[in-house]
């Protein structure tokens, strides 16, 4: 280390800023430096003075209404939410794409969970209509205004899984709703008579 | 940070502007001498005083407590001064004209009445014109050093430069006022 390094170590001792090893560099090489430490006089001395002038009021008087003027702006001005609600919106995406470039597989994660459950809320919706479907198909064939002819056509245009639950109605019907709707059992009878 | 300083604040975060004009009167004025130091000019101080207030004021929510409302104040004002300084293509381009300015500021009869030169024998004086004939970017750090007593690291973050920065700036802002106030002091 030379002279202008330890120098740079005295301007930063007088701010307190050297760690304690810069202290003890800096310590041994003034025991034997009359040149170092005579800059640390001068500097000493010099920061002293600058250190008085804080003390003195340079700067102008702000004018006596001052506070008033400020308050003035302050509140005639509207607060512009909107522009900071679009402009987080913004800064969520680009922290969104950040986040993304960062964390890959977390982000692969979270994108294959997300289609997962896209996909199981399609299969339940799909359900749900197959469902709905059935019953219908056998509320129409307990309807009694129609002729047998069209409901057994109706039974045979049915997929074979919704002529199972026809079948199934009856056969675990009781015999009160067999006697109360008669029209089911001999459908049944006739579609099994087709075949 | 001062117990009504904070009471002050969150009425301000509630929608109570008007709170905001107490902490207005309570640091206008080390706010005016703060921008006075870093510009030199005293006809935009006041104006960029107000910028200081009111984007403080805009900002409120950002103040986490974690410094003094001061410490807090004081930056934006010191941001807002580099900001009109680098706008005056002064902070960084003509350091190198300013450097040699400290003649004009000291002797040329030109810029002093008698009463100046008198005046000019005091100590403080010579001082002061000396740190104003310095370039910009080392005045300015010594005049967060000494008349704002701020921490290497906190220089270094307002200027977003690393510690090492400051502190050869800071010595290299001091030897050129060593030059200068040789003579006097």
């Amino acid at each position: 280390m030379n002279c202008i390094e330890y120098k740079e170590l005295i301007s930063a001792y007088l701010d307190d800023e050297l760690s304690s090893e810069e202290l003890r560099w800096l310590l041994s090489h003034l025991e034997i430096c009359e040149d170092c430490k005579n800059e640390l006089a001068i500097f000493s001395s010099q920061k002293e003075k600058l250190v008085s002038l804080r003390l003195m009021f340079l700067g102008p008087l702000p004018e006596p209404n001052f506070s008033q003027k400020v308050m003035t702006k302050i509140l005639t001005e509207e607060p512009p939410l909107k522009r900071k609600i679009s402009l987080e919106k913004f800064f969520n995406f680009f922290n969104w794409i950040n986040f993304s470039m960062k964390k890959p597989l977390q982000v692969g994660i979270y994108s294959l969970l997300i289609l997962f459950g896209v996909l199981i809320g399609a299969i339940l919706q799909d359900q749900k209509q197959i469902g709905e479907r059935k019953l219908l198909s056998v509320y129409e064939l307990q309807d009694t205004k129609v002729p047998f002819r069209e409901k057994s056509y109706s039974i045979a245009k049915l997929p074979d899984e919704e002529k199972a639950i026809v079948f199934h109605h009856v056969a675990y019907s009781s015999v009160e709703t067999l006697i109360n709707e008669p029209c089911l059992l001999k459908y049944t009878a006739y579609t099994y008579s087709d075949h | 940070m001062q117990k009504s300083e904070e009471v002050l604040i969150d009425e301000i975060r509630k929608g109570n502007k008007k709170s905001f004009e107490l902490l207005i009167i309570k640091y206008e004025k080390p706010i005016f001498n703060l921008i006075f130091n870093f510009v030199k000019e005293t006809d935009v101080v006041s104006e960029l005083a107000q910028e200081t207030f009111l984007k403080a004021f805009k900002s409120i929510n950002s103040f986490k407590g974690d410094s003094t409302f001061y410490t807090w104040l004081r930056r934006i004002a010191i941001n807002n001064s580099i900001n009109y300084l680098n706008t005056r293509n002064q902070f960084s381009l003509e350091s190198e004209i300013e450097e040699n300015n400290f003649s004009r500021h000291i002797g040329d009869s030109k810029f002093y009445t008698p009463e100046d030169k008198v005046l000019l024998e005091e100590t403080s004086t010579v001082v002061k014109a000396a740190l104003d004939s310095l370039p910009d970017r080392l005045r300015t750090i010594l005049i967060m050093r000494e008349f704002e007593d701020m921490s290497y690291e906190e220089i270094a973050e307002v200027l977003q430069c690393p510690v090492g920065t400051v502190r050869s700036r800071l010595f290299h802002a001091r030897r050129i006022l060593k030059e200068k106030l040789e003579p006097f002091i």
